[in-house]
């Protein structure tokens, strides 16, 4: 087993190529959490002091803590610990906006190389970040989700209507990493403040993210609602889930358009060769046709029916262009991954030192 | 430069505010209509000795007798590009007006000095920024200022001394920032160069907010602090953010040039908890609307 002191030891031969550590940044939109608040910041506290005492080359440099018109007593309790630790900073909404909101405003107040945002009801374990972030290192990621394991709600109902919600939703929008997207995530800073830059009431957030970065990767892990399992209560009520799933509609550029246009030709095309069928039928085998006016008829409706849906198509994906433009889908994005190879090379570092340990 | 003069509870005050551009005008703003009054303007020639001594002179006769005198040096046109000559120049400046300033006798003792350093050159590079922070420029332009903060605090006088970050808005006349520049290139159609990267984060502050702020304290002769006042938002904000914000408020497609070696691209941002009590900075898109408004209103009016 690996001391602290034996990673310590370790690690302090990449010292020297540190220009500084690479910032972290931790968002939380607070609603009812009470409860919560005070052991998820000491196990925050718990990792930032960890991260300084290994010399690990990232901090965990703030912790934003967005108060989103909370129905308890959260806003004392994040004012309270803003006067207590210096690193976290507390943010307070003017009205209940959602936690989509409230993550995206919680996004735009940080400053982190690396941004994590997690919920407030300890369902999302701290000490698991360094993972997050040594996946996103390794695999040269950018975005990185917490991809529960097992039930997170203990209602299998629940787990399974929200699994097969995001599997019709990844085939419909053929984004095939949306059943990955959970509110546990770590994304690079400048991708997220760009994505939440130009996120706007309609659009998903974790959408936007893939409009700046198809680097997504995953890490495993158990991730329980302790809250929901507790008190059959969730962060989320039907009306938010119902309003998720149409911002997530909304802002995806729809495959089943394409279907649309794809069907209005095929059906198109069918009704042409029905047509010279027809024709070739009247004019050659006259004695073949029993009932006249009958299959002209099916063609002419086939025609224009083909027709109106493949035109119906084409002004969809053109208005889903537009739409994409208006909520600010970008050209291009740049960004600097430079930091990575230092942060893989100490987790390396850490592993080596675990392994010659254990 | 303005002056204004006015008399309360019995005493007579006056406030002298050197330099009109993004902040000095705001702060002189504020003063105008605090006081109800325009104040006096006075052409202070920046480029010739033998002026700005008369000046000064013609000064000295306009605030003899006053039980206090503020001097507020809002005229910094140096910039993060600035060499060493320049800021040189520049503080030569701010050393005749501290000069100055010393050989003021008002009723109270001594005259109070509002320094305008600045937070960028400074602490260029460090995120977050802390109060205890130490300043580490990397350029003239920090050296310079820090070399300003340095020689008022060694003089008797009242050093009240504000660091802010990177100053936005709009006023006729004054030099354009980030902000502005964006707005009005995105109004014109024509490109805006960008000396940082599109992810470059920093903290943009409000001219207004930093006018109203300095303003209040001059007025309610505000206890010295216990160290320079750092004036930032305390929310970060990349450049990227600022051309969306920009391209929402605008409606219109914003030209960009990035440079390829960019010059001005260090990371920088500000802990909430390092800004002074009493400082309520504009939401960072409130603010720019307030600016486009301004300034776009300016063009229409041009036009």
């Amino acid at each position: 087993m690996a001391t602290v002191a034996d990673i310590a030891d370790h690690v302090h031969e990449d010292e020297d190529d540190r220009a500084g550590s690479v910032p972290v940044s931790v968002v939380v939109p607070v609603y009812a959490g009470a409860d919560y608040l005070e052991e998820l910041i000491a196990s925050l506290a718990a990792v930032r002091d960890e991260w300084a005492r290994t010399v690990a080359p990232m901090a965990l440099s703030e912790v934003v803590l967005v108060d989103d018109a909370a129905i308890d007593r959260s806003p004392e309790i994040v004012d309270a610990l803003a006067e207590r630790y210096p690193w976290v900073v507390p943010l307070h909404l003017s009205r209940n906006y959602g936690q989509h909101a409230a993550t995206i405003a919680g996004i735009l107040h940080t400053a982190g190389a690396w941004v994590v945002t997690m919920d407030e009801d300890l369902q999302h374990p701290p000490e698991r970040i360094a993972e997050l972030l040594e996946t996103a290192t390794r695999q040269g990621a950018d975005i990185v989700y917490a991809r529960p394991e097992g039930a997170v709600h203990g209602a299998a109902m629940r787990d399974r209507g929200s699994r097969g919600f995001k599997r019709i939703m990844s085939f419909v929008t053929n984004d095939p990493n949306l059943p990955l997207y959970n509110s546990f995530r770590l994304l690079r800073g400048p991708i997220a403040r760009a994505a939440a830059s130009v996120c706007g009431h309609d659009t998903y957030f974790d959408v936007n993210l893939s409009w700046f970065s198809q680097r997504v990767a995953a890490v495993s892990m158990v991730l329980e609602d302790l809250r929901f399992q507790r008190t059959g209560r969730s962060g989320y009520s039907f009306r938010s889930l119902v309003s998720h799933a149409l911002r997530m509609l909304f802002s995806s550029h729809l495959k089943i358009l394409r279907l649309g246009s794809l069907t209005g030709i095929i059906v198109l095309s069918l009704s042409g060769l029905g047509g010279l069928w027809v024709l070739a039928a009247r004019l050659f085998y006259p004695e073949t046709i029993t009932q006249a006016g009958w299959a002209s008829l099916i063609v002419a409706v086939a025609f224009f029916g083909g027709l109106t849906i493949f035109l119906l198509g084409i002004t969809l994906q053109y208005l889903s262009t537009l739409t994409l433009r208006a909520h600010g889908r970008p050209v291009f994005f740049t960004v600097d991954r430079s930091d990575d190879a230092l942060l893989a090379r100490w987790f390396a570092g850490s592993d080596r030192a675990r392994a010659k340990a254990g | 430069m303005r002056v204004f003069v006015w008399e309360t509870g019995g005493k007579r005050r006056a406030v002298a505010v050197f330099g009109l551009g993004l902040v000095g005008g705001a702060i002189a703003e504020t003063f105008t209509r605090r006081l109800d009054r325009p104040g006096r303007d006075l052409n202070y020639p920046w480029g010739d000795a033998a002026g700005r001594a008369e000046i000064r002179r013609d000064l000295s006769d306009l605030l003899s007798g006053s039980d206090s005198v503020d001097i507020v040096w809002s005229a910094g046109r140096s910039g993060f590009g600035s060499d060493t000559q320049t800021m040189a120049t520049e503080t030569g400046l701010v050393r005749e007006l501290v000069d100055f300033s010393q050989s003021l006798t008002p009723g109270d003792g001594a005259a109070s000095f509002h320094l305008l350093s600045s937070a960028g050159g400074l602490f260029e590079g460090i995120s977050p920024i802390e109060r205890g922070s130490v300043p580490c420029p990397l350029r003239p332009y920090g050296t310079g200022k820090e070399a300003q903060e340095a020689l008022l605090s060694k003089t008797e006088l009242r050093a009240h001394i504000y660091r802010p970050s990177s100053v936005y808005g709009y006023r006729r006349g004054a030099r354009l920032g980030l902000v502005a520049a964006l707005l009005r290139n995105a109004q014109e159609g024509s490109v805006t160069r960008i000396a940082g990267a599109n992810d470059t984060v920093r903290d943009y502050v409000l001219a207004e907010d930093m006018g109203q702020f300095i303003a209040a304290r001059v007025l309610a002769a505000a206890p010295l602090p216990p160290a320079p006042l750092l004036l930032a938002s305390g929310r970060p904000a990349a450049i990227g953010e600022i051309v969306a914000i920009v391209r929402r408020i605008v409606e219109r497609p914003v030209l960009l040039q990035y440079a390829t070696a960019p010059d001005n691209a260090r990371h920088m941002s500000f802990r909430p908890s390092a800004l002074p009590k009493g400082w309520r900075p504009t939401a960072l898109e409130t603010g720019i609307r307030l600016t486009a408004r301004s300034l776009l209103g300016d063009l229409r009016a041009a036009a």
